[in-house]
């Protein structure tokens, strides 16, 4: 029963922590907010592990914890240091606004989950709007943030999400493939990492706005 | 097995030695050329069995080969072949002419053989979660290739692809584990074996037909950016035009197919799971319409001749939807269109390539007359180009052929909206490719010919050669009974 609650009150943490990032506009914010909704999802893991009494999934909580609240954030801080970037990030919302469109994607994510066909095989309908609504929020931040930083920070929420779905649903996938999983997305999070220093480099700016050389307009 | 196993190991080979510090660069360039070669052969070879039916389809675990999988792999190791020899000539004159460092060389050799082996593994997996990592393999290993040239125009390309890339396969990875999801709730499968293709076939009777339509839409979102369709298209005109020639020849001719396939063997599975195919059919014919009526526009204004053929794959991809979601029989021209543009477009490609090598230009207007200064490359660019544009006897001809005949009967008014989109593709690309081939050089008269025939000029002959020569077969009865045969492996009531 404690841990049942527990778990509710992660979630909850997990979303609020997630919103927060999706408004933060100071980059040091957003990084620490990230890494935060990383230890409560690594949580989460390991406390449904503990329900369903799968050992493998504490692995899965170390390895969230290992990449996505310390190697991610660190490599973002330390690629926005070495491009000499300023810590203040850009938005085509305000903060206000952003948490106020938020809300009604929340909203509107717990009805259509509820109606959704998975919610009648799960018993644990709220991870799945949690789910639902930080792959939500992910897309939302990739769309109105102008900055890289932001965008890849919009990418792993996307990907929070998609974790939080396959542990909510899915019994169990083999152990290579969950650590495929994890690597592609630290391989592309390093990517983007790479190439966000070179825009920084080149453009002298991580505002997403210059990159407009590609344009047809610009061709 | 043991073929498969040697063809596995070749280019794993070819990427640590073409990679290795302290290796010279001659042995770079041929180790890497000889085991793409070696190991195409040997692809080909373990191919060619199952396509031709002599050795029966064959599911291993987590691994799959019937007879689509064998056509794409064999498809896969043709272009292989193809970009492994340019590359040779390409990156050997680049490095001898300063463009290129050593240390670009290798990370360009290493990355090349990782993309061909993850296309080949998302063709041949039966997981679906180790499909999706293949595919995102695919991405992954090619960002950098897109970034090369490390300009601007190539890292906003390279930041553009990736980014876009990853956020659809992400999105395709909540549908796999939807897909996944609906299997376990069957409770005939268990565990990881919900994963499997062949077990997910197997029981769709028994899936839940609501979750299968969610796991689709997100499946077609996902894995659709990366086939390119209209609307999510936008990164792959900048992708394939910033890339170095032989990477675009393989993103264009086989990469966005192998994306197509894997989204018709999650088709199918939705369509055993409905009943009927009449609910994804209508994601493939509007997404088709849509791309093919986008590629065409932009097509028409184009001043950059690789953004031009970008474009145009755009196009191709939308036919074969388009294709598809006339009926089930429309996957008999899909896959003719898919063999046929799988030789055509590299072609084209390459050819661009030795133009670009030459006037230093993607400018369309900045090419002129390339028939007096490349005249080999420009007559097989000029033919390759008509064999794209469906010009008889080419393969593409015989697929559209079968495509509007079928159109027409299933649905006249869109069929004759995309023939109307297809002439003013046709328009616009020979209008811009007579310029740059045949057009006047003046004020500025171009050199003599000093082009020295090269083995590059081969290959693009023999890819010129098999879009023809498929053209002519596709059109004979025992043509149309192999590709119907393909076909049966993707459709459920032909």
């Amino acid at each position: 029963m404690n841990i049942a609650l527990g778990l509710v009150v992660t979630a909850g943490a997990l979303l609020l922590t997630s919103v927060l990032a999706a408004g933060a506009l100071r980059l040091q914010t957003l990084v620490r907010l990230f890494a935060a909704s990383a230890w409560f999802l690594a949580l989460l893991i390991a406390g449904i592990g503990w329900l369903h009494g799968d050992e493998h999934f504490y692995a899965i909580a170390v390895a969230t914890v290992a990449f996505k609240a310390i190697v991610i954030p660190m490599l973002i801080l330390h690629s926005a240091r070495s491009a000499g970037v300023s810590g203040r990030l850009r938005s085509y919302l305000r903060p206000a606004s952003t948490y106020f469109l938020l809300l009604g994607i929340i909203a509107f994510v717990l009805i259509g989950v509820h109606r959704s066909p998975f919610a009648a095989h799960t018993d644990v309908n709220y991870l799945l709007a949690l789910a639902v609504a930080l792959v939500l929020i992910g897309l939302f931040m990739m769309v109105v943030r102008r900055d890289i930083l932001s965008q890849m920070l919009g990418f792993l929420t996307m990907e929070n999400g998609v974790a939080a779905f396959s542990y909510a649903t899915v019994s169990s996938l083999p152990v290579l493939i969950e650590l495929g999983v994890v690597a592609a997305v630290t391989i592309g999070v390093f990517l983007m990492s790479f190439l966000s220093a070179h825009v920084q480099r080149l453009y002298g700016t991580e505002d997403t706005d210059v990159l407009r050389e590609l344009t047809e307009d610009a061709l | 097995m043991n073929a498969f196993l040697l063809f596995t190991i070749l280019p794993v080979v070819a990427i640590v030695v073409s990679t290795l510090p302290g290796v010279s660069v001659r042995v770079r360039h041929a180790s890497a050329l000889a085991g793409g070669l070696v190991a195409a052969a040997i692809g080909c070879a373990s191919a060619l069995p199952v396509l031709v039916g002599s050795v029966p389809a064959f599911v291993a675990p987590l691994i799959r080969m019937d007879r689509i999988a064998a056509f794409m792999l064999f498809l896969v190791m043709c272009v292989y072949a193809a970009a492994v020899v340019a590359s040779f000539v390409h990156l050997r004159r680049e490095h001898a002419e300063g463009h290129v460092t050593e240390r670009a060389l290798r990370m360009y050799y290493g990355l090349l053989h990782i993309f061909v082996l993850s296309m080949v593994l998302a063709m041949l997996a039966d997981h679906i979660v180790l499909l999706w990592l293949a595919l995102e393999a695919t991405t992954l290993s090619t960002t950098t290739l897109v970034a090369f040239r490390r300009t601007t125009g190539s890292i906003e390309a390279a930041w553009k692809y990736i980014v876009l890339c990853s956020t659809g396969i992400t999105l395709g990875l909540l549908g796999v584990l939807m897909m996944g999801f609906a299997g376990q709730s069957t409770g005939a499968l268990h565990g990881s074996d919900a994963f499997l293709l062949s077990a997910l076939q197997a029981h769709a009777a028994g899936l839940s037909p609501v979750a299968v339509q969610w796991a689709f839409v997100f499946l077609f979102i996902g894995i659709g950016t990366k086939v390119g369709f209209a609307p999510m298209h936008t990164w792959l005109p900048d992708a394939h035009s910033k890339t170095p020639s032989p990477i675009s020849a393989l993103l264009s001719g086989v990469l966005l197919n192998v994306a197509f396939v894997v989204l018709l063997r999650f088709k199918l599975i939705a369509d055993l799971a409905l009943g009927s195919s009449q609910w994804t059919e209508r994601f493939f014919l509007v997404f088709g319409v849509l791309s093919i009526a986008v590629a065409a526009f932009v097509l028409l204004t184009q001043r950059n001749y690789k953004r031009m053929l970008g474009y145009s794959s755009i196009e191709h991809m939308g036919i074969m939807a388009f294709a598809v979601g006339l009926g089930p029989f429309g996957m008999v021209p899909a896959i003719m269109h898919m063999a046929g543009h799988a030789y055509a477009k590299p072609l084209l490609f390459l050819g661009a390539g030795e133009f670009l090598h030459v006037w230093k230009t993607t400018n369309i207007a900045g090419v002129r007359a390339a028939i007096t200064r490349l005249p080999t490359t420009a007559t097989l660019f000029l033919l390759g180009l008509l064999g794209l544009l469906a010009v008889p006897p080419s393969a593409l001809f015989a697929s559209e052929l079968i495509m509007v005949g079928y159109g027409i009967v299933r649905h006249p008014i869109l069929t004759a909206l995309v023939l109307i989109l297809l002439t003013i593709a046709f328009i616009a690309m020979m209008r811009s490719s007579i310029g740059m081939i045949l057009g006047d050089a003046s004020p500025r008269p171009e050199q003599p010919s000093a082009e020295r025939t090269s083995i590059v000029h081969g290959v693009l002959a023999l890819q010129l050669v098999a879009v023809f020569a498929l053209g002519c077969w596709f059109l004979t009865p025992s043509g149309i009974a192999f590709v119907t045969r393909l076909a049966q492996d993707l459709v459920v009531l032909l």
